[in-house]
């Protein structure tokens, strides 16, 4: 797969496709309400998510499976210091960025030096293991009960409160945290740092041999893939004011791989705009009712058969196709 | 600048390596030739890092390097090629050999997080010296194609780049010429000639006697493990010994 597919548009035609899709952003809540925007507030939950397991998945091959983890540890982390001590969600979604990562390290510094298939498994064991500690902790977690009223933080600007129990305001501190998180893990995996990640992926033997770290790579990657798993879990648990063991179910694992393959491996938009497809397509299938997922089944089958390099393909042949529209009246 | 001292290797009770010692001085191109199952493969793994000795040890510039990581042993300047040729093979070329430049400078996540002049300048750098090494190994103009479109015989040659790029004082190269025809086998041998020219010691492992003899300065004979040999290809090529273990008569007659 052709790693620098996205930078292969020219930055003008780059700039304008984004300038395009932050506008429609912003507008959003003009035109959606209620439930709608409830999903999008989800959709920008998940691309934090998808994004940066996409750069653990896509850039560096690391298959992890215990991203679910990472998420639940931070909603957790930011729910209690709310709970207890009654710190912000701007502190506890540090705090949860923070201890998520810290956990990543330690869990790498004893699975990464072997990686492949025993990776994959020690990471589902472990997701699996926070969902028990998380359900049987019951002093602190309260099991299954679950933990509520974890409220959003309160917001002044320019003197005036900002109620973020509207969704319209949690919308935008929803999306303008998914897209600094999507800047600086773009930023990332252009960098010599994900060049390194690149070389985990095609062949950690050559890159050992010409004194690119394995386990380096491995450990920044994975931590700093925990790191935003961690800022998603505390945005969700301030957004939706509740938390319970199901976070870490491997079902929530097993939604952001399908954003990232689907998305697109190796890309930074790829996953993002699998986050946007797989939070909203299931919702909208309910009209189908009870052969909703009979039917999201097959779009996966019928999708990963027509664009197996995933919706990332669709994408490019749209700036492709501005590009060429632009060359076009240009001349 | 490289010194193997008594190494031995293992493998259950089979005697992979038995007390090989011998030593590369700068500028040096060496060889190391003997049948296949010789032990040559074994002993670049011992002088990389990528297989511990049971016995002895490899230094490199009065530093010993026996129980270091290959990506250590790496930076101090010994890098590899390898006998399955190894290339990134979903990175276009210009990516595979730009990341041989990561070998001696290491980028914390702040670092690229703030990036900066000092980044952006790496970067542009590493790009030029790509392209350079790319032409030096004779793929100028390919710097877009992914690796796993080139032919065979190319991507040994990328492979080389690829190493080059990491900057080492000393190349071992794994049968470079394994599966080329004569002229690109040439090409090789003319492309190790000039890594000398750019001090850079060459170990090289061949079975293309020709080439062997004629880029060497020295040959290090290899047999069952063990040392059987050491001088100047002529030297070799007139060795009872290495003419019955591994040259055979023929070559002795043709060329005596």
């Amino acid at each position: 797969m052709d790693s620098s597919s996205v930078d292969t548009a020219s930055p003008a035609t780059r700039n304008i496709t984004w300038a395009a899709v932050a506008l429609v952003v912003l507008s959003l809540p003009l035109f959606v309400a209620g439930y709608h925007l409830h999903l999008l507030i989800m959709a920008a939950i998940f691309t934090i998510l998808a994004v940066s397991l996409g750069v653990v998945i896509g850039y560096a091959g690391l298959l992890s499976l215990g991203h679910a983890a990472f998420f639940g540890i931070g909603a957790y982390t930011s729910a209690l210091l709310f709970l207890h001590f009654g710190l912000s969600m701007w502190w506890g979604m540090l705090a949860a960025a923070v201890l998520a990562s810290s956990v990543a390290f330690l869990l790498g510094a004893l699975i990464l030096r072997v990686r492949g298939n025993r990776f994959v498994i020690v990471t589902i064991a472990f997701a699996e293991i926070m969902r028990l500690v998380a359900h049987n902790w019951v002093d602190v977690t309260r099991g299954q009960m679950g933990l509520a009223g974890i409220l959003p933080p309160r917001l002044e600007l320019a003197g005036h409160v900002v109620d973020l129990n509207v969704k319209e305001n949690f919308y935008y501190v929803a999306v303008l945290i998914a897209a600094l998180s999507i800047f600086a893990l773009s930023r990332i995996a252009r960098s010599p740092l994900g060049w390194g990640f690149l070389a985990l992926r095609e062949n950690e033997t050559l890159g050992e041999s010409i004194g690119v770290s394995a386990y380096r790579h491995a450990m920044i990657v994975f931590v700093i893939g925990a790191f935003f798993a961690g800022i998603a879990g505390s945005l969700y648990a301030h957004y939706i004011n509740f938390i319970g063991p199901d976070l870490f179910y491997f079902s929530y694992t097993t939604i952001m791989l399908v954003m990232v393959v689907m998305g697109g491996l190796g890309t930074i938009v790829g996953p993002f705009i699998g986050a946007l497809v797989f939070t909203l397509l299931p919702e909208y299938l309910r009209v189908a009712s009870e052969y909703r997922l009979v039917f999201f089944g097959a779009i996966l089958i019928v999708g990963i058969l027509l664009v197996p390099r995933g919706l990332v393909e669709l994408w490019e042949r749209g700036v492709g196709f501005v590009a060429a529209r632009r060359r076009g009246a240009g001349s | 600048m490289l010194n193997v001292a008594n190494v031995g290797v293992l493998f259950g009770g089979l005697a992979a390596l038995n007390d090989v010692s011998f030593s590369i001085k700068k500028n040096e191109v060496a060889s190391v030739i003997g049948p296949n199952g010789a032990g040559k493969t074994t002993l670049f793994n011992v002088i990389t890092g990528f297989r511990k000795p049971t016995r002895g040890q490899v230094s490199f510039l009065d530093r010993i390097v026996t129980g270091m990581v290959p990506n250590a042993i790496a930076r101090l300047g010994v890098v590899r090629t390898f006998q399955k040729t190894e290339v990134f093979p979903g990175l276009t070329l210009l990516e595979c050999v730009r990341m041989g430049t990561l070998c001696h400078r290491h980028f914390s996540v702040w670092d690229v997080l703030r990036g900066g002049l000092r980044m952006r300048d790496f970067e542009r750098r590493a790009i030029a010296r790509a392209l350079e090494l790319l032409d030096f190994v004779g793929l100028a103009g390919k710097e877009s194609q992914l690796a796993r479109a080139l032919s065979y015989g190319e991507q040994r040659l990328l492979e080389v780049a690829v190493c080059l790029a990491a900057d080492p004082q000393l190349l071992l190269l794994d049968e470079p010429a394994s599966g080329m025809n004569p002229d690109e086998a040439e090409r090789m041998g003319k492309l190790i000639a000039r890594l000398r020219d750019n001090s850079i010691s060459v170990l090289l492992v061949e079975h293309n006697m020709a080439l062997v003899m004629d880029i060497s300065d020295r040959i290090i004979v290899l047999h069952h493990g063990a040392k059987i040999a050491e001088g100047t290809p002529e030297e070799i090529a007139s060795d009872r010994n290495v003419v019955e273990a591994y040259l055979g008569i023929g070559w002795s007659n043709a060329q005596g």
